[in-house]
């Protein structure tokens, strides 16, 4: 396996690059509380890219129990109960951007917690979103998410982006020459327990992964973890609306999102 | 004293006065190996001897004056030493073969096995195979029978069946792994090795707990012939290396030898600019032999055998791998394991012999990738033992046994990643597990096997007893081969039986896998037959072809479902509701002449599976065709050219036909298609080898040039998808690689 990592690592590609914006695509499903307590209300912004995509866009948001495709099932809440939502998305600002939150309860404990062993209830139980969006045209994107449902008293919340730093100095412009980009955070990454099999916890700490998603420019590397930067070269001259997405994930479902665009 | 006899004792004292004494030792030319038996000649006085088993020769009256020594074996080139007077001393002559097999062939002819459904490859053969590097491993998957495996794939897979279904071993004893990794080269110096079996359908009772078959490598005894040290180096693109041998005394020798491999030191070259990785520790592998032998009597024999193998490879990703954020950070793989292996044998009288062999050792296992890991260290003890007893002409018969017993511990942290069609999910779409457990395993097999003469048929029925602690099963597996020597030079063969394998620890355990799972099985056909054409000379035609069929039930397939396990909801994981066959027809010709040597190998076979998720398909191996050509030709002056062209049907490839999106992750699952629903493009490739000799008195030096692949052909071994899995392009195996080596022999 480490031998096709190196391949692969190594190969010259012509496939398209995860981090050029340009067709529909789901960057990221933020739930303002990524972990909660049973029979609880959360709201689920999506961050959707609509370059190269026909607008209007339609979605469809279904709710399940996880089928654990983990281990073999679909990802998808075909055949199973559980809320749902539709509706339309006219435009997108910038054609990158949140779109309409879809808002959920996720079940009771006496449904989620069914048959599960406490371990499984203090780490947390997948609660599944299925969203997907297509547009006019015929593309379609399907994505999910879990929101954890747990028993333990301290839930995760999402990082939190306090700045977005060119060359090391903050800023809300756009960068127009070479630059090294990074991020700052006011909530960073977290310490949190995990339960074994035999009952005991132990502590660990998050990895906030930042992914740079760009319309135009480029990056050297993609994805950075923690206050690590990427060097970003502009297109010259910068298209009028460029942006820059960067989404963080802090490996446990939270996830905050910084954008800046070009005039 | 009369007058007459007086002159007679005079001319007679004056011939004695005018003869010498010449003594000498024939040994062939580079190798040193006495040679016995050989007649040698002095001309012009016709006078002629033969050297003894040490290869001295003495001529006791040799009259003065200028003669010529000449030595014409069969074999060898004519020998002439002309223009001598005498000797003050016994001197050597080295005498040169006409053609060098690499060192000694250490068997002649055709190997006699026991079990008829093997076929083996002697250390003559593999070393010079093309495209093989001179691997005894390698070398067999030129075989019929042996599917190809992708590109840089350590593993061999038998008649369709699955790469853990075959066992490997070495002197009888179980070993973690036959290759180094990335199937550059196997675990073991080949020269050590006398021959290398492969086992397939309807293997005997001896072996066992692989469905598929079995690779054996038999390791030889310290200077078979009558030398009392030899030894030889070699380097080549990737390796350097050495091995010794030495006489200790008449009845004891010793061997050792050892490899290293650098190519860790030109892939850090190759790495040195990469944007995405830095090496942090430098691929390397190296292995060590050791072999001691006595002979404790005219009939018993004691053999120790020592094997070390390390593997070792690191690096650092500068960023998350774009295809799966979750592989970041620091790598690491490393390889160990060594075995112990002592040996003993005695024949009580010509009806009763007894071998018993312990194989001890330990097993290191680790894989770091960033904060995932799995570690898994062992010691492993391996007991074998038989006894032969030949009741009559008609019927001989051995009980045997051959057991594992392994303790260690296994530390895991990594996500249960669904792997189905060959199309894995990206790591970090698994959920999360984290174990530490201390096991103890054992594994029993007791056996019989009888063989029965009734004229030129011999029928070999045999039983087989295993017990696996981790399942807790007991099976009774019976077991029967046929064979006719239907004349001298065909013979007719048939065997059948059932076969069983334990499931792997990670398919029972309780967080990866399902611990009610049950042990797979399978039961096996074969018939063919031998036919050799060459009318017992050296040089013609033989013939082996056969047909086989093998049956799989109760195979460990992925399982989606959530079952209650100690009043709690879990998924399943796996289950046993997997079957599948595979059925073929294998062919080997062979021709051997003076100068050519060649074969082809054919197999064709079809082998399916079935789960209830995915009804019936191929199976990853299905390769309806699997052509191998091999010829070599001896030049003058100690030059062979050789080559290899192989030609094998496109493996199966599951079709992606969407994707979805994770978005906790930021990364895509593959929607797969119809399992094993296309194929990738059939496989194509042209070897060349260039070996050439330089032989002098003591020593022997060889090159080679080896070029695999030198059409270049871009053959597809698998597909490297866009991060949505809406595009692809296909990955490519070996490109035109040429190594060259130097070896010199002592």
């Amino acid at each position: 396996m480490l031998f096709s990592l190196m391949q692969t690592a190594c190969m010259e590609s012509d496939l398209p690059e995860y981090v050029k914006l340009d067709k529909l695509r789901v960057l990221a499903l933020e739930v303002n509380t990524p972990e909660v307590d049973a029979n609880t209300a959360v709201t689920v912004t999506p961050y959707v890219s609509g370059v190269g995509a026909t607008f209007p866009l339609s979605y469809e948001a279904k709710f399940c129990l996880d089928p654990s495709f983990g281990f073999g099932a679909e990802p998808t809440c075909e055949g199973l109960a559980g809320p749902t939502a539709s509706g339309s998305i006219p435009s997108i600002a910038d054609h990158v951007g949140a779109v309409a939150t879809v808002a959920v309860t996720v079940p009771a404990s006496g449904l989620i917690y069914a048959g599960r062993s406490l371990q499984d209830q203090f780490n947390g139980i997948p609660y599944l979103m299925i969203y997907t969006i297509s547009d006019s045209s015929g593309q379609s994107v399907r994505a999910f998410r879990r929101i954890l449902v747990s028993t333990k008293s301290t839930k995760n919340t999402n990082p939190v982006i306090q700045n977005f730093l060119v060359n090391g100095s903050a800023t809300t412009t756009y960068p127009t020459a070479v630059s090294d980009l990074s991020l700052s955070f006011s909530s960073g990454a977290e310490s949190y327990l995990e339960q074994a099999s035999d009952g005991s916890q132990v502590t660990r700490t998050e990895t906030l992964q930042t992914t740079w998603f760009i319309t135009s420019g480029e990056v050297n590397f993609f994805r950075t973890v923690g206050t690590d930067s990427t060097e970003y070269t502009p297109a010259s001259p910068v298209p009028s609306g460029a942006s820059i997405i960067a989404v963080t994930r802090d490996s446990r479902g939270g996830i905050d999102i910084f954008k800046v665009t070009a005039p | 004293m009369n007058l007459w006899m007086i002159l007679f004792l005079f001319w007679s004292s004056f011939g004695f006065a005018n003869s010498q004494v010449i003594e000498g030792r024939l040994l062939e030319r580079g190798t040193q190996i006495p040679l016995k038996n050989v007649q040698v000649f002095i001309l012009p006085h016709r006078l002629e001897t033969e050297t003894d088993v040490r290869g001295n020769f003495k001529f006791e009256s040799v009259p003065e004056g200028v003669f010529t020594l000449m030595v014409n074996a069969p074999g060898y080139q004519r020998f002439e030493s002309p223009d001598h007077t005498g000797f003050r001393e016994s001197r050597n002559f080295f005498i040169e073969r006409q053609v060098y097999a690499e060192l000694e062939s250490v068997t002649v002819g055709q190997v006699e096995k026991r079990d008829k459904t093997a076929k083996s490859l002697t250390q003559d053969e593999f070393l010079t195979l093309p495209g093989a590097g001179g691997d005894p491993v390698k070398a067999i998957q030129n075989l019929p029978g042996v599917n190809r495996v992708q590109g840089f794939s350590s593993r061999v897979v038998i008649q369709g069946s699955d790469p853990g279904d075959t066992r490997y071993d070495i002197d009888g004893h179980e070993i973690p792994q036959a290759f180094h990794f990335g199937g550059l080269t196997s675990v073991v110096m080949p020269e050590s090795i006398e021959r290398v079996d492969y086992l397939s359908a309807g293997y005997g009772p001896e072996n066992g707990r692989a469905m598929g078959g079995v690779v054996s490598l038999k390791t030889r005894d310290p200077l078979v012939q009558d030398r009392d040290k030899k030894y030889f180096f070699f380097a080549d693109t990737l390796k350097a290396g050495g091995l010794y041998e030495q006489r200790i005394d008449d009845k004891s020798r010793f061997l050792i030898s050892g490899r290293y491999s650098y190519v860790g030191q030109i892939l850090s070259r190759v790495f040195e600019d990469n944007e995405q990785l830095n090496l942090t520790v430098v691929p390397e592998f190296a292995d060590l032999t050791g072999i001691y032998s006595r002979d404790l009597g005219e009939a018993e024999k004691v053999k120790v055998l020592f094997l070390a193998s390390r593997d070792s490879l690191g690096f650092l990703f500068k960023e998350p791998l774009r295809e799966d954020p979750s592989l970041r950070g620091e790598f690491k793989n490393e390889i160990q394991f060594y075995r112990l292996i002592p040996q003993w044998q005695k024949k009580f009288s010509e009806t009763s012999e007894i071998n018993i062999s312990v194989g001890l050792g330990q097993n290191r296992f680790l894989a770091e990738i960033g904060d995932n890991y799995f570690r898994n260290r062992n010691w492993q003890m391996t007991v074998r033992g038989e006894w032969q007893k030949t009741f009559s002409e008609d019927l001989i018969s051995q009980f045997g046994f051959d057991n594992q017993y392994s303790r260690g511990t296994v530390e895991v942290r990594l996500p249960n990643i669904l792997d189905t069609g060959g199309v894995n999910d990206p790591f970090s779409a698994g959920e999360l597990q984290e174990v530490a457990v201390d096991f103890r395993n054992s594994n029993l097999g007791l056996y019989n096997r009888n063989e029965i003469r009734d004229g030129r048929t011999t029928w070999v029925p045999s039983l087989r007893f295993e017990h696996y602690n981790l399942t807790g099963e007991n099976f009774i597996l019976p077991r029967l081969a046929i064979n006719q020597q239907k004349s001298e030079s065909l013979l007719l063969k048939a065997a059948t039986g059932f076969y069983v394998q334990p499931p792997l620890p990670q398919e029972v355990n309780e967080n990866f896998g399902n611990p009610d799972i049950r042990s797979p099985q399978a039961l096996h056909f074969m018939t063919g037959f031998e036919k050799d054409f060459r009318e017992g000379g050296p040089e013609g035609y033989t013939l082996t072809s056969s047909l086989f069929y093998r049956d799989f039930d109760r195979l460990v397939v992925n399982s989606p479902e959530i079952v209650t396990r100690n009043g709690e909801q879990v998924p399943e994981v796996y289950d046993n509701e997997g079957t599948g066959s595979a059925y073929g027809a294998e062919v080997l010709l062979k021709l051997s002449t003076q100068d050519w040597d060649s074969w082809i190998s054919y197999t064709w076979s079809r082998s399916r599976r079935t789960d209830p998720r995915n009804g019936e398909t191929p199976s990853e191996f299905d390769q309806t065709h699997n052509l191998n050509f091999v010829a070599s030709r001896e030049l003058p002056r100690n030059w062979k050219l050789s080559g290899r062209f192989r030609y094998v049907t496109g493996n199966p490839n599951t079709p992606v036909v969407g994707s979805y999106f994770d978005a906790d992750n930021d990364v895509y699952l593959p929607e797969r298609g119809q399992i094993y629903s296309e194929r990738l493009a059939d496989f194509y490739q042209l070897d060349l080898r260039a070996d050439k000799k330089w032989i002098y008195d003591t020593s022997i030096w060889s090159f080679y040039i080896d070029i695999q692949n030198i059409l270049n052909t871009q053959n597809a071994e698998e597909f490297q998808y866009s991060y949505d899995f809406s595009t692809k392009q296909k990955v490519t195996g070996l490109p035109l690689f040429p190594s060259v080596g130097v070896k010199g022999e002592y």
